[in-house]
């Protein structure tokens, strides 16, 4: 991973620490299915990924009606494979991986006495591997090359909380994640990339 | 734009097996190259097309070499056919009459891989050139043809009625130095389906006059392949009983018919008649064997109008 991330994600932990301390705080672990999209080609597999996110609460009140967080966290996703593609080289074959770090803030509204629904929204710092696989005649295996890039983004997302208890719940949720501008050294072939992202996860409160 | 299409169709079947007189002459070895950039009439952009063979099959390229034609400082990049294996074709935009036209093969990976989604020149596997990197042709085009007759009046097609008929084409003539073809496109509709094939005729000398008898365009289904169309018959009659056995008698009685070949004799058939005046060009040494000609061409419409139409079912 780039150092641009990395410094980001040493930011992320010293924040941490210094909230879990101040503020009252939750850990969040999601699993996401995501459709992947580019506004260059629409044939890319979904890929799964997994988040982790640090919250802290702006307003101490666990039980009131609403409540504002700051959000950090991370997110690794597997890579998307675009179908076996053919042209005047020969056959070929993408795939994208990302990873990002994120930062944002999430408004909670609780409508029932264990049910609440949510909104979310925030900044990403992502870093992209690309991948290609070439097949030729004069070979059987095929030959591979990749380059890689980091660039910014932003996230979006809507959810619903369900308490376990006073301090765990379960959580469903529809977000979108926009890789913006990837590979922009390119002349003319840079691209978005996006998921679609339905997850399911647990956070626990401390 | 739709004669542009049917040019580039012509120049296709030419490299690949059109139905002609001059039958396939590609040579079973060596390397062999068929190429043809054609300027039609009253077209500023000329349609080219390549076929190059290596042993008497397709020779495609591969790992980043590409064709390209050029003119002048203009270079443009040949795409494979979507139709037909192993050739390559391309649009020279404005092309000039008085210029030559370069065919190169380079090695020009990221070029070659232009058309990709993703920003290939970042990300693309090294192969190094084939054989056929450095291999070259140039063509230059011959006069524009003019055909003076049949007439076409208030751009009506010529139309015939019977394959006893015979067009008579006259052209203007320049003389020695370039061979003349002939190229029809056919397309015969019964009402019920549509087939479309070609035919092509060559010409050494181009005197400005030749008769084509309509019979050797307009053939006869029944008399050219009888035993073929009675195999055919009776597979079709099988499936069309079992048809209506396991619909209840519901399926249409047309549905074999429809899928049968549309008989010319016996078919409304619109004839597209090209001319192309061709002009030999050179060929690199490296090839064992090739025809590379700068070619224009002109065209008239004709019509095949059968006294009846016979409807597949109403026989």
């Amino acid at each position: 991973m780039n150092n641009r991330i990395a410094r980001f994600l040493s930011l992320l932990s010293f924040l941490s620490v210094v909230s879990f301390s101040a503020f009252s705080s939750q850990v969040e672990i999601a699993l996401h299915h995501n459709i992947v999209n580019t506004d260059q080609d629409d044939a890319l597999s979904s890929a799964a990924a997994v988040s982790a996110n640090f919250l802290f609460s702006l307003n101490d009140a666990k039980h009131e009606k609403t409540r504002w967080l700051v959000e950090t966290g991370v997110l690794f996703a597997e890579p998307a494979v675009d179908e076996p593609r053919g042209d005047d080289t020969g056959l070929y074959q993408v795939q994208l991986q990302t990873n990002s770090a994120n930062v944002g803030a999430r408004f909670v509204y609780r409508f029932a006495h264990d049910i609440s629904i949510f909104t979310r929204a925030g900044l990403m710092l992502w870093h992209m591997e690309l991948d290609v696989d070439e097949y030729f005649s004069t070979s059987s295996t095929a030959q591979s090359v990749s380059a890689s890039d980091d660039g910014v983004g932003y996230y979006w997302g809507v959810g619903t909380a369900f308490d376990i208890n006073d301090n765990v719940y379960w959580l469903l949720q529809l977000s979108r994640h926009q890789h913006v501008n990837a590979f922009d050294e390119s002349a003319d072939k840079a691209f978005n990339l996006t998921f679609t992202s339905f997850s399911l996860g647990v956070n626990a409160g401390f | 734009m739709m004669k542009r299409y049917i040019v580039m169709a012509c120049l296709l079947l030419s490299s690949c097996g059109f139905e002609s007189d001059d039958s396939n002459n590609i040579p079973a070895e060596g390397l062999y190259l068929e190429w043809q950039v054609n300027l039609h009439q009253d077209h500023e952009d000329a349609v080219t097309v390549v076929s190059m063979y290596q042993d008497g099959v397709p020779a495609l390229l591969e790992g980043g070499d590409v064709m390209l034609i050029s003119q002048g400082d203009k270079a443009i990049r040949l795409k494979k056919s979507a139709s037909y294996k192993g050739a390559y074709t391309a649009e020279l935009e404005d092309a000039q009459v008085a210029q030559t036209v370069d065919l190169n093969i380079e090695y020009r990976p990221v070029l070659a891989r232009e058309d990709r989604w993703y920003p290939a020149e970042l990300a693309y596997v090294d192969a190094g050139p084939t054989q056929f990197n450095g291999l070259s042709a140039k063509v230059t085009f011959p006069e524009k043809v003019t055909i003076q007759s049949p007439l076409v009046i208030n751009g009506d097609a010529v139309t015939f009625s019977s394959i006893t008929q015979t067009v008579n084409l006259k052209w203007a003539e320049v003389g020695m130095g370039s061979d003349v073809q002939i190229r029809l496109a056919v397309s015969c509709d019964n009402t019920v389906a549509v087939q479309t094939y070609g035919r092509s005729f060559e010409f050494e000398a181009d005197d400005g006059d030749t008769s084509i008898a309509l019979s050797d365009v307009i053939y006869d289904l029944e008399a050219d392949f009888p035993r073929w169309l009675e195999a055919d018959n009776a597979i079709r009659g099988i499936l069309q009983q079992e048809l209506n056995r396991i619909s209840a008698n519901g399926a249409d009685p047309l549905f074999f018919a429809k899928r049968a070949p549309v008989n010319p004799l016996t078919s409304n058939c619109d004839i597209e008649l090209f001319i192309f005046r061709l002009k030999s060009g050179a060929l690199d040494d490296a090839f064992d064997q090739g025809r590379v000609y700068g070619s224009r061409s002109a065209a008239i419409s004709l019509q095949y109008r059968p006294d009846t139409v016979v409807v597949p079912g109403n026989e």
